[in-house]
């Protein structure tokens, strides 16, 4: 998958909230990535354009999204709907906000088995769908599958949720599964579990996966290649162990230096500013403002994400991009 | 110069400002305000503006009956020889004056008692101000009208009198639902807790944050009762001849259909683009203060 | 609270509200200034004449003991007598209620299935042309009154383009079915006389039509909102993410929550059509209850009013508990709040 300078912008009351600003990313097959960023820095943004889910007020400013091939901004519903079925699934962050509350598990399970293109609609009787959607649940390791998909959301708890949509986001078989910060809507100890659960079926099915998150240690714990990124931008990519070990961005360096140390040294920094009015966005690179390192450059045009070394380490830097 | 300035005072306070914004950026919302500060114009302009306004009372023109529309007549006359146009402005005074009378009558006591219920929540009074405000709103609105006003002698008074006693309850459950709710916020217990005055904190902490669904349902609220009130005298048993109610208009002319369609049109229409108004003008006020609530 | 518990304590509470209503009514009619019995018998009776009514009416027993005869009577079926008919209140019922409630029924049909449609459509393709049509058409038709809108239909379609018929239940010359419930469309029906059935829901069209005009716009706003509101959803989006066809999507899981609360007005609605039927019987000269609701209500009949507001309340009060029902049916939230979260 690729993803080359895509913009898109929100139509609101206040104005036009420009959020991508130029989103560069790739990723490999069988590849595991992870993206960090805060809250609101378009993370969700660039999932759902992916898949083609966007918000109705949504607006697509420019930019390419291919996929296997399939230039996913262009494609028609057809073949939208059978690249979603077939080869690309997601996870959302709040799984009570993702399951349907006046239909019981089991009618949607059944439906997304049911049109998952893997058999004639026909054929699928209800006795089928229902051994299918148990052998789903099966897998996510959910006890008394039978009473889960009679029941209706609401009377499940937070973590049989999100198990019950990486079921259904699993039932058939996926290439890549794009997971939006999968844990942290649920309890500590839950969250564990779930994640271990996701390793497990994106080692067992070879699945390619995105993993977004704004939890640094799940990141480190889980992809080989992260992400940054910061008010629309992808502005770092590397191995994760570089990362970690040697920042480059401004803005890398200072979110590793906010966290604080078990260790107790002092208190840990934070970095001054805030993110940016999309409305009015500063021009050039979006972390100028906040930047220590702020260059004449830095406010007038945009960085691009381009590699510094030859160990695939990128930056969307002006003290690294040579000009 | 100072007027200017006190109403640039009053506007911040009130954030007035950003209230017209999000007013004014419906369309529809501004359209209903034109309405009604057309027809609240032409209510109070009423004997004024109005070619034949006596006619609007006792006066009859018999010669001129059933002349249709024209430009001595613009809505033409009816079985009295009564000019339809003069009647139907007075039929708008009449209408908005009825409402205001109503909603006057029972908006006060209404948001008193549903603000006193709410405030003392699990109490007695709040059991027995609600239970008999159940009473009411359990029966459709037109069904209670009807019945009250049925037993009184029709007339225009009595026809408010019905509404009003049959209106209040609203107020009450409405301000009962939010004054419950806002009485456990911090803001009150802060008040309590500083050793305030009961009805100090009702009023000034708990009802100003219950101002928005109040002054929504207000204006929405002079559309319907407007449009009870003219349902009434349809069937008789509210304004008489010869006040120029609209309703009552709308069926005297009724007898004349189709051939001398103007008597019963021309109030008919008028009936419409009053309620409409204030529905679209409810609306609009409703924009306000659901966007501040998010 | 349990769902059977929600719905005998809301039905609990209409009752109780028509029994207030009825002691009302009862308590104004004979409080307020007028003489029932000098109404009644004319002005030009001789004060014996009018003593001897009174008698007869039981006007002259404290007003409890009144309360209650009626009271017992209505429990035996006997719902009085009327001054204005001259006969048995119930026999008027029987002969007259069922045309209401045909023409209510076929109203209510037309209320749900045109919100259905309208509200579908402007959610669907909202902000777009059709929506914009939808949302100007049901504000309007929310701001006519049914009697406004009762004449103007009965002008333009029957006097002007003289496609539906003015007035009554059947065309001139036409004979009606045996009575066997009272409803011609019944009736005819169980008759198997289908010219007659088709001529008498000719009839019924713009009646109908006047009387849930009103509902059906706000119901079809409500819905319409609904999912305009529901269609950025994260389940809504998680549907379309995993591939469900697009008419699933919009038909199945967006419409059951937008429908929600519509459904939960329906209540509302139905006590609205009823109440309609008083504006709107008159003008088509509907031979129906609240036709004769009028007249009793302009001739101050006493026992015809109560009578009146009775039968009122106790549709009112069954409606609200099938309406109830559905609603439970379809949230299963409402459903089973005592279990889950």
């Amino acid at each position: 998958m690729e993803v080359r300078n895509l913009f898109i912008g929100f139509k609101t009351y206040l104005g036009k909230l420009n959020v991508l600003n130029g989103v560069d990313f790739a990723l490999r097959k069988s590849e595991k990535v992870g993206i960090i960023g805060e809250s609101g820095c378009g993370k969700t943004t660039t999932m759902k354009a992916i898949l083609g889910i966007l918000a109705s007020n949504a607006v697509i400013d420019g930019g390419e999204i291919s996929f296997q091939g399939h230039e996913m901004l262009k494609i028609g519903k057809k073949q939208l709907n059978q690249i979603r079925r077939k080869n690309l699934t997601m996870i959302f962050q709040d799984p009570t906000a993702a399951l349907n509350p006046v239909f019981k598990v089991g009618e949607i399970l059944g439906d997304v088995i049911k049109y998952s293109g893997n058999f004639d609609h026909e054929k699928a009787t209800k006795k089928l769908l229902r051994e299918k959607s148990i052998d789903a649940l099966k897998e996510v390791s959910l006890p008394d599958p039978e009473r889960v998909l009679d029941s209706y959301p609401f009377q499940l708890s937070g973590g049989m949720r999100q198990r019950v949509c990486i079921a259904m986001s699993l039932a058939t078989a996926k290439d890549l599964l794009i997971a939006d910060e999968p844990t942290t809507s649920l309890d500590v100890t839950i969250q564990d579990q779930v994640l271990r659960l996701m390793k497990d079926l994106v080692n067992r099915k070879n699945l390619s996966i995105i993993l977004i998150s704004h939890a640094l240690g799940t990141i480190r714990n889980t992809v080989d290649t992260v992400y940054v990124m910061y008010a629309g931008n992808m502005i770092e990519s590397s191995e994760t162990g570089k990362l970690f070990s040697n920042p480059l961005h401004p803005y890398t360096q200072g979110l590793l230096k906010s966290v604080p140390k078990l260790t107790g040294e002092g208190f840990s920094e934070g970095i001054p500013g805030r993110i940016p009015d999309y409305v009015n966005p500063p021009p050039g690179c979006r972390f100028n403002p906040r930047c220590k390192y702020a260059m004449e450059i830095c406010r007038k045009e945009r960085p691009r994400l381009l590699e510094v070394d030859a160990d695939n380490h990128k930056v969307a830097c002006w003290l690294y991009n040579k000009r | 110069m100072q007027i200017v300035e006190r109403v640039r005072i009053i506007a911040k306070r009130y954030d007035l400002k950003r209230k017209w914004f999000r007013f004014s950026r419906s369309p529809l919302s501004l359209v209903g305000l034109v309405v009604i500060v057309a027809a609240i114009f032409l209510a109070l302009a009423a004997p004024y503006i109005t070619p034949y306004p006596r006619e609007a009372g006792l006066q009859t023109n018999l010669q001129d009956r059933f002349l249709p529309p024209s430009s001595k007549y613009l809505f033409g006359t009816d079985q009295l020889g009564r000019d339809v146009f003069t009647r139907t402005v007075f039929g708008f005074q009449y209408s908005l004056m009825m409402a205001g009378v109503v909603l006057l009558l029972v908006v006060p006591p209404g948001i008193v008692l549903g603000l006193i219920a709410g405030y003392y929540r699990g109490s007695w009074i709040d059991t027995l101000v609600m239970r008999i405000s159940d009473v009411f709103i359990a029966v459709p609105p037109l069904i209670l009208a009807l019945s009250i006003a049925s037993v009184l002698t029709p007339s225009a008074f009595n026809s408010m009198m019905a509404v009003s006693l049959m209106w209040w309850p609203w107020y009450t459950r409405l301000t009962y639902n939010a004054a419950s709710a806002l009485r456990n916020e911090y803001f009150v217990q802060a008040s309590e807790v500083m050793g305030e005055n009961s009805f100090r904190i009702m009023f000034n902490e708990i009802l100003p944050n219950c101002l928005g669904s109040i002054l929504t349902k207000i204006t929405l609220d002079v559309g319907w009762v407007i449009l009870l009130g003219s349902a009434l005298s349809f069937v008789g048993l509210g304004a008489q001849p010869p006040t120029p109610d609209l309703g009552t208009m709308v069926a005297g002319g009724s007898i004349f259909l189709p051939g001398q369609w103007w008597i019963s049109m021309f109030p008919a229409v008028a009936i419409i683009v009053i309620i409409l108004g204030f529905n679209l003008l409810g609306d609009g006020i409703r924009d306000i203060f659901v966007e501040e609530a998010r | 609270m349990r769902l059977s518990t929600f719905i005998l304590r809301r039905t609990g509470l209409i009752v109780f509200s028509l029994v207030g209503l009825s002691i009302l009514v009862f308590v104004l009619a004979r409080v307020l200034p007028g003489d029932p019995a000098r109404a009644a018998a004319g002005n030009n009776a001789p004060q014996w004449a009018v003593d001897q009514l009174r008698r007869q009416l039981g006007l002259d027993k404290p007003l409890y003991t009144q309360y209650f005869v009626w009271l017992d009577n209505v429990l035996h079926g006997d719902l009085g007598y009327s001054l204005t008919t001259k006969r048995d209140i119930t026999a008027d019922v029987i002969q007259y209620l069922p045309a209401s409630l045909e023409l209510i029924v076929l109203a209510a049909m037309f209320q749900i299935a045109g919100s259905f449609i309208l509200g579908i459509i402007a959610g669907r393709y909202s902000y777009k042309a059709p929506d914009n049509l939808v949302r100007v058409v049901s504000y309007i038709g929310i701001s006519i009154p049914a009697f406004v809108l009762a004449i103007i239909l009965q002008l333009v379609f029957s006097w002007y383009f003289k496609l539906f018929p003015t007035t009554g239940e059947l065309s001139a010359g036409i004979a009606g079915p045996p009575a066997i419930t009272g409803s011609v469309t019944v009736d005819s029906l169980i008759a198997g006389k289908f010219d007659v059935l088709a001529n008498a829901l000719w009839h019924m069209v713009l009646p109908a039509l006047a009387l849930c005009m009103g509902a059906m716009c706000q119901d079809a706003r409500i819905i319409r909102s609904g999912m305009v509101e529901n269609k950025d959803k994260d389940y809504i989006s998680m549907a379309k993410s995993q591939g469900l066809p697009d008419r699933t999507v919009t038909l199945k899981y967006l419409l059951k929550p937008s429908l929600i609360p519509a459904v939960t007005v329906m209540g509302l609605d139905i006590a609205a059509l009823m109440a309609n039927a008083f504006l709107v019987e008159q003008v088509f000269n509907w031979p129906g209850f609240a036709n004769l609701g009028l007249t009793f209500m302009l001739n101050k009949d006493l026992n015809g009013i109560v009578a009146l507001v009775l039968i009122i309340g106790i549709m009112y009060a069954v409606a609200n508990i099938v309406v109830d029902v559905i609603v439970a049916y379809l949230d299963p939230r409402i459903r089973l709040m005592e279990r889950g979260q």
